[in-house]
Formats: structure tokens, sequence, C-alpha cells
């Protein structure tokens, strides 16, 4: 369970690192690393399951003679955001109510 | 770079297809390029990766957002799983379990084969007993006309249930392969 929240929240903070604007992988690793611990191989397949659902789309850009893969957040991956705060607002709401 | 790249395609190679290694791959090197760009030694970030844990760490996601369009995929998705499962003490019990469904799909698979093998066997020699019989015609029509049906109804039944189990059986690559994802990222 703890894991499955685990990749939850790190789908999020993906999500919401690019609503900052488009990013690639080792910016995205990079900008992360300071608040959370996550490898390469970690992103990976955060990216690509993300990537199949629609909620990024990706670009390649030309950077020092290589195409750098750029992702994108869509409407649907913003609404995945709004979704997991609202959830997580009634998450906290349930559990001042239970601790009273 | 390039020698630590060729290694990882070949052991890449061994369980994936190209477009996946292809995937893969230019995940790595950009990702190596970017770091060397920012300053890092070449030594220090290939010390950082262990191609065989890349490979293992990477089967159980692309097994599941595989698409397993043709017997032979499935086939070759089902044999890395295994060897997924029974690889490791941990995933073990997931592969018992997998395995013990996996006979369960194929036996249903060989007998849905066998209905209408014997069907149409069956169908083969109401005819010729039909031929050497000395009922009427009307009455041999009759009997060849329910036989017919028969066959039908085998034949239908017998292509529902391959058709489900080879459902069945694309489907428990893709649960078996989110069980052993959930599993490794639990211990």
């Amino acid at each position: 369970m703890r894991e499955q929240v685990k990749k939850g929240v790190l789908e999020i903070f993906v999500l919401a690192m690019l609503t900052q604007g488009d990013s690639y992988g080792y910016k995205i690793v990079s900008d992360l690393t300071t608040y959370i611990s996550i490898s390469e191989s970690t992103l990976y397949p955060i990216l690509r399951r993300l990537e199949k659902t629609d909620e990024l789309k990706t670009y390649n850009v030309l950077f020092q003679g290589r195409n750098r893969k750029y992702y994108q957040i869509t409407s649907k991956g913003q609404l995945h955001i709004d979704e997991f705060l609202h959830e997580w607002e009634d998450i906290r709401k349930i559990y001042q109510i239970l601790k009273k | 770079m390039k020698t630590w790249l060729k290694e990882l395609e070949r052991a890449l190679h061994t369980k994936f297809y190209d477009d996946e290694v292809k995937d893969i791959l230019s995940y790595y090197e950009e990702i190596i390029n970017d770091r060397l760009s920012s300053g890092e030694k070449i030594d220090d970030i290939l010390s950082g990766y262990e191609i065989r844990k890349i490979v293992k760490d990477m089967t159980p996601e692309i097994l599941m957002k595989r698409e397993n369009t043709s017997v032979l995929r499935v086939s070759k998705s089902t044999r890395q799983l295994l060897l997924l499962l029974l690889g490791s003490p941990i995933l073990l019990p997931l592969g018992i379990v997998y395995i013990s469904i996996l006979i369960f799909v194929m036996s249903m698979i060989f007998t849905a084969f066998l209905l209408i093998v014997t069907g149409l066997v069956g169908f083969i020699g109401l005819l010729i007993d039909m031929l050497q019989s000395s009922l009427s015609i009307p009455n041999v029509l009759g009997v060849l006309g329910m036989g017919l049906m028969t066959f039908s109804m085998l034949i239908l039944l017998a292509l529902w249930t391959y058709q489900l189990m080879a459902l069945l059986w694309r489907k428990l690559i893709v649960w078996f392969s989110k069980l052993a994802h959930r599993k490794g990222e639990s211990q």
C-alpha cells in the first residue's frame, strides 16, 4: 500500500514539476532530488506511464548536435494533479474528524 | 560511454524487442550526455549504473506495457515473466501461482483443440456410417443435419474457449508483471 502511494505521489511530483514548464529527463531528476530521492531508473517507467496515459506529451529539441526529449504536461495531466489534491484534502478532513 | 551503451544494448536485446531496447537506450544516452554536460565525470556516472539491475528493473515495466499482439510475443513475454518470477526467492510463490494458472490455461486451449479434432473425426465417422446404413434418405439427411449442428456447436464452443483463454493468457502477463513490480518495489 505504502509503495502504491509513493508511486502515485512521485507521478504527481513529476507532473507538478512540469507545470512550471517543459523539461527533460536529467533536469526532472535533478530538480526532484532537491526534495526527494529519485533515480533515473525510477523516473523512466513513470515518464513512460504518464506518456501512455496521455498525461504527458513529448517532443525533441536539437541540443549540442543531439536530440533531447522534452516532456510537456497535458490537460489530462493537470486534471490528475487536481483530482489527487482534492482526494488528499478529503483524506485530511476525514483524519481531522476522526482525531476529534 | 559507447562501450557501456553497447553492453547495455546487448543485455537488453536478450529480453526485449528492438523498439523497447531503442527507447531505453536513448533515454540513458540522453541522461548520460546531460550529466556529462553538467560537469560530471563519465566514470562516476557509469559506476552508478548496474546493467543487470537496469534490465531486471525494466522487465516488469516493459511486460506491463507491451502489446502482445502475436502468439510469438505472448510466448516470449511468458518466458521472460517466468524467468523473472522463478529467478527470485521473493517472487517464487508468485511464480508458482502463475505456473498453476498457466497450466490451467494451456489445458483449456488443448481441450479446445481436441474438441475440434474429435468433433471432426466424429462427424466423418457419422457420415461414413450413414452412407453404409440402410436408412431412408430423409432419415440419413435428418441424422446428418443433427450431426452438423452438433459439430458446429462444438466448433463454436472450442473457439470461444480458445479466445477466452488467449485473452486470459495475455491478461495474466500484465497482472503478474504488475504484482512482480509491486513486490519488487516493496522489498
